[in-house]
Order: C-alpha cells, then sequence, then structure tokens
C-alpha cells in the first residue's frame, strides 16, 4: 500500500524483471503470474487467442490450458466474450482478461498490480473468492493497492514510501 | 513433462500465426502492405529511371532501374511494418516473456512475422512490374526483391527499439531510405567505394547487373547476401535485446580505474548535454560554412590558362582551355596550378598580378 509515486509498481515491475534494479538483486525460484496496471495485451487478439498464447509462454499443455481457461471464464465471469477481440472489451472484462493471463497457469506467486480498478462490485467479490482459493491452496498473493478497504482479507499489510518499506500495519 | 515440451515446441508456429493474425486484422495494415508497393512501381518506376539517367547518366539500362524500384518499394514498405510490430506489440510481448517465453523464441516468431510480410510486399512489387515491364530475369528480381525488404526489416526493427513515436520512427525510416536511394549507385556513382557503407549498394549493382569494381573476390551478389544475413540476425538480436527481461547491470567494483571513468564520461556527457548552446553550434557551424561557401564561391567554371604555345593569329588574349596529358604538364605549368605567380592562371574577377621577372620559366 501507498500513496501515488511511492514506488508501488516500481517494485513489482522490478521483482519481475520487466525494470532492472539499480541495486541488489531479485530471485526467481519457480513461476510467477504479474497482473500489470494498466491491461497488457494483444489489441486485435480474441481473450481464447489469449489464452492459447499465455499457455504456450507458460509451457502448459493444450488440455492444461483449455481446463484452466474455462475455469477462469466462469470464476470472473467473461465466458460469452470468449471470441472478442481485446480491443472491443468494454474496460472492466479487459481488467478480467488482464487478471485472468496472471492466474492462467496457477503460478505459486502472485503478483497484481490494482487488480480490481476497473471490477463491479460482484466482480470485486469473485476477484476474493480466488485470491481466497489460492491462499488455501498455499499460494502467495501479493496486491498493491492505493488503499485497503478490507484489511481482514490481507495477512500483511505494508506501506511504501519513497521507494522504502515502511510501517508493517497488520 | 513430454506433453510440456512438445507444447513448448509448438510455440514457434502458433506465436507466428497469432501475430499475423494480428496485423492481419487491421485492414489499413495489409492495404499499405500491398498499395504503396503497387502505386510506387507502377506510378515511379518510369520516371525514376528517366531521372536516374539525367542526374547520373547511369549505366544501366532503364528496365533495369526500373527492376530496382520494386526492390525500393518493398524496403520501404518492409520497414515501416517492422517498425509498427516492434513498437505496437512491445508492452504485450515483454508480458509473454516474463511468464516465462524465451525471449529469442518470441524475436524469431517476430522476425519469421515480418519476413512474411515481406513476401507480401515483395510479391506485390514484383507482379506490378511485371504488368509494367515485364520480367528479364524473374529469378534475379524475386530474390533481390525480397533481399530489398529483408534488410529494411532489420532497420525498421532497429528503429522500433531505438525510437518511440511513430511520427519519428516513420521519418527516421524514410530518411535512411531516401539517402540510401539516392546516394546509392542509380543515382550516384556506382564505382566510388563511398557508396559501400549504403544498405543495398551491392544488392542495387547485382540487381541491375552491373559490376561495382569494389566487391573483391566476395563479388557483389557475396556482398549483398553478406548484408541480407547481416541484417536478419541483426533483427533478430534487436528484438530480441528489447523484449527480454530487465536485468540489474553489472557494476565495477566502487574506485576502480573502470568506474572511475565510466563515472567522468558520464559527468562529462551530462555536462555536455546541458549545454544547449553547445548543441545549436554543432549544426550550425558546418551548416553556416556550407551555405557560405555555396552562395560566395564561384558558381560556374572558369578557364584557366596554362601559358605554352598558341595557336598562330591567336592575339585576343583571352585565356584558352588547354588539354595536356599528364606527361605534357611542366613544371612551370604545375607552379601555376599551385597558385605561384599567377602569370598566366587568371580566376574572372581578380585583379591580374603583375609577373615577377623571370617566373615561370
Amino acid at each position: 500500500m501507498g500513496e501515488n509515486g511511492a514506488g508501488k509498481s516500481t517494485l513489482m515491475k522490478v521483482l519481475v524483471g520487466e525494470l532492472a534494479p539499480d541495486a541488489g538483486s531479485v530471485t526467481v525460484n519457480g513461476l510467477l503470474g504479474y497482473c500489470p496496471q494498466q491491461p497488457v495485451v494483444y489489441e486485435r487478439l480474441t481473450c481464447d487467442e489469449h489464452f492459447e498464447l499465455f499457455g504456450h509462454a507458460y509451457r502448459m499443455t493444450p488440455a492444461m490450458q483449455r481446463r484452466s481457461a474455462r475455469d477462469l471464464y466462469a470464476a470472473l465471469g467473461f465466458e460469452r466474450y470468449a471470441a472478442t477481440r481485446a480491443a472491443q472489451l468494454s474496460g472492466g472484462t479487459l481488467a478480467k482478461l488482464n487478471l485472468a493471463l496472471a492466474l492462467l497457469a496457477d503460478p505459486a506467486v502472485l503478483l497484481l498490480d490494482e487488480p480490481y480498478a476497473g471490477f463491479d462490485f460482484d466482480t470485486y467479490l469473485k476477484f476474493w473468492d480466488l485470491v481466497a482459493r489460492r491462499r488455501e491452496e498455499g499460494r502467495s498473493v501479493l496486491i498493491i493497492s492505493h488503499f485497503v478497504t478490507d484489511a481482514e482479507r490481507f495477512d500483511r499489510i505494508v506501506t511504501l514510501r519513497d521507494g522504502t518499506a515502511g510501517e508493517e500495519t497488520k | 513433462m513430454k506433453r510440456i515440451t512438445e507444447a513448448a515446441g509448438l510455440a514457434g508456429p502458433l506465436l507466428v500465426r497469432r501475430f499475423l493474425a494480428d496485423y492481419a486484422r487491421n485492414p489499413v495494415n495489409l492495404l499499405i502492405l500491398v498499395l504503396v508497393p503497387v502505386a510506387f512501381v507502377a506510378a515511379a518506376a518510369g520516371s525514376l529511371a528517366q531521372l536516374a539517367r539525367l542526374l547520373s547518366g547511369t549505366m544501366a539500362p532503364g528496365a533495369a532501374v526500373q527492376t530496382v524500384t520494386a526492390g525500393w518499394a518493398a524496403a520501404f514498405i518492409a520497414a515501416i511494418a517492422a517498425y509498427f510490430q516492434v513498437r505496437a506489440a512491445r508492452s504485450a510481448d515483454r508480458r509473454l516473456v516474463l511468464a516465462g517465453l524465451p525471449a529469442g523464441r518470441l524475436a524469431g516468431a517476430r522476425a519469421v512475422t515480418g519476413l512474411a510480410l515481406a513476401v507480401v510486399a515483395s510479391a506485390a512489387a514484383v507482379l506490378t512490374l511485371a504488368a509494367r515491364t515485364g520480367l528479364a530475369h524473374p529469378g534475379r528480381v524475386l530474390v533481390g526483391t525480397f533481399m530489398f525488404a529483408v534488410i529494411y526489416l532489420a532497420i525498421g526493427a532497429l528503429v522500433g527499439a531505438l525510437v518511440a513515436s511513430p511520427v519519428n520512427g516513420t521519418v527516421v525510416i524514410f530518411f535512411v531510405w531516401i539517402t540510401d536511394v539516392m546516394f546509392g549507385p542509380v543515382f550516384g556513382s556506382p564505382t566510388r567505394p563511398a557508396g559501400r557503407v549504403f544498405p543495398t549498394h551491392f544488392l542495387t549493382m547485382w540487381m541491375t547487373d552491373l559490376p561495382s569494381h569494389h566487391a573483391g573476390r566476395v563479388g557483389d551478389l557475396g556482398w549483398a547476401l553478406a548484408w541480407t544475413l547481416g541484417a536478419a540476425v541483426t533483427a533478430w538480436a534487436v528484438m530480441t535485446r528489447v523484449t527480454r527481461t530487465a536485468r540489474a547491470p553489472r557494476r565495477a567494483r566502487p574506485g576502480s580505474a573502470g568506474d572511475q571513468l565510466r563515472a567522468a564520461i558520464r559527468a562529462g556527457l551530462t555536462d555536455w548535454g546541458r549545454n544547449r548552446v553547445l548543441w545549436v553550434l554543432l549544426a550550425a557551424v558546418p551548416a553556416v560554412f556550407i551555405v557560405v561557401a555555396t552562395a560566395l564561391g564561384p558558381g560556374q567554371p572558369h578557364p584557366a590558362d596554362l601559358g605554352g604555345e598558341r595557336p598562330p593569329g591567336d592575339q585576343d588574349g583571352q585565356p584558352r582551355i588547354q588539354c595536356r596529358r599528364p606527361p605534357r604538364l611542366h613544371g612551370p605549368d604545375r607552379h601555376h596550378l599551385a597558385g605561384g605567380t599567377g602569370r598566366h592562371v587568371h580566376h574572372p574577377g581578380l585583379p591580374r598580378r603583375r609577373p615577377a621577372p623571370g617566373a615561370g620559366r
């Protein structure tokens, strides 16, 4: 958690390898799922084609990828947009696709940058269901946000100021 | 595990298919890819061949010059296609790499996609050329045009990696292309060794079937192939570089000679870069010299009399242009040419100097 410009997104970009750190190092052991703050997709590819492409990137078999995509469509409620191009999706549905691409391979660590900014309340609750299920299965989820409304959903809340981790409120 | 490996192996063709779909689903992309080469060859090939003959007196026949226009058209549009591929999908491509796709494989898929677009652009240009003038050497035209496109794919990818703004990127590509065309062997001198630095110099020589005389044992075709292969490898390396995961820069040991040298260069460049006047002067000083020299220097060729025997009856005292073989240029003549006494060398508009006694004898 942190104010605008505190360095939250920069920290996450360094963790996933999108930015090089000025100092220190990041060791990644296993698979990371990364959901950037702004949806990063191919505008003219459909949701299904995105899942297929990212399934290959995650080295999933076609069957695994299709099963996981089906579950995510159902969990986030956007299966009817499976054949719709990303550029034609509404902001909320695009945010769902953006999040689903990070969840596709069910990685051990999920890094989500403001993942629910464009969600309606119903989708917001579905999102927390997904997170809770992964937490129960022993996965780690790191969420970046300006503020925290449901503090009980988090195990730890760390405030970032000027790029430095400050107090831990939980 | 085996199934996962197989899935990873299939990623290449799938990536290419998806990238091509992403490109082709924008109808403007396809229109430009085909329309620009067709319009360029159909409308400009004949005029450019005439212009080349007027400007440089090129030894290549007009049909051969028109053949090269197919390469020029395919090259430009291939560069533009590669630029927009690299720029537009850069974030999404990086996300795929962050998800685990090897950057080299992604770059390979992008390069293959670019080659497929180059084939389309080349085919459009060659078919138009065939309809316009016919093809004397179809194999050479097809291969040459495709090689033009591959070389410019790399240029487009390189510009895409360095220039973020589409307007600036397009202008940079156009600048490279127009320089290559206008200073290349068709409009310029085909035999000058300085032409070797242009990306399609040897390829143009090969397509127009004119020897450059400076290709060495490799030959024009050999150098053209080397440029093409080098361009393809460069395009792949550039695309890999821009999409791969960021790593912490390797730092020299604090206080070491390398560390101090790097810090000094960095500080010097920063200081130099903040001196705006110096930036202006760097561009202005050479420009002023060139403009002033062009404006105030003699604009026309003028005669120089090197002395020697005059034809009988030539008494008007006007300078004469004389052509002599080098062995007949005697010491006194060279003296005049070097601006010695100026007894016979006279530039219009400058006062005649009185010759010194005995000078030039």
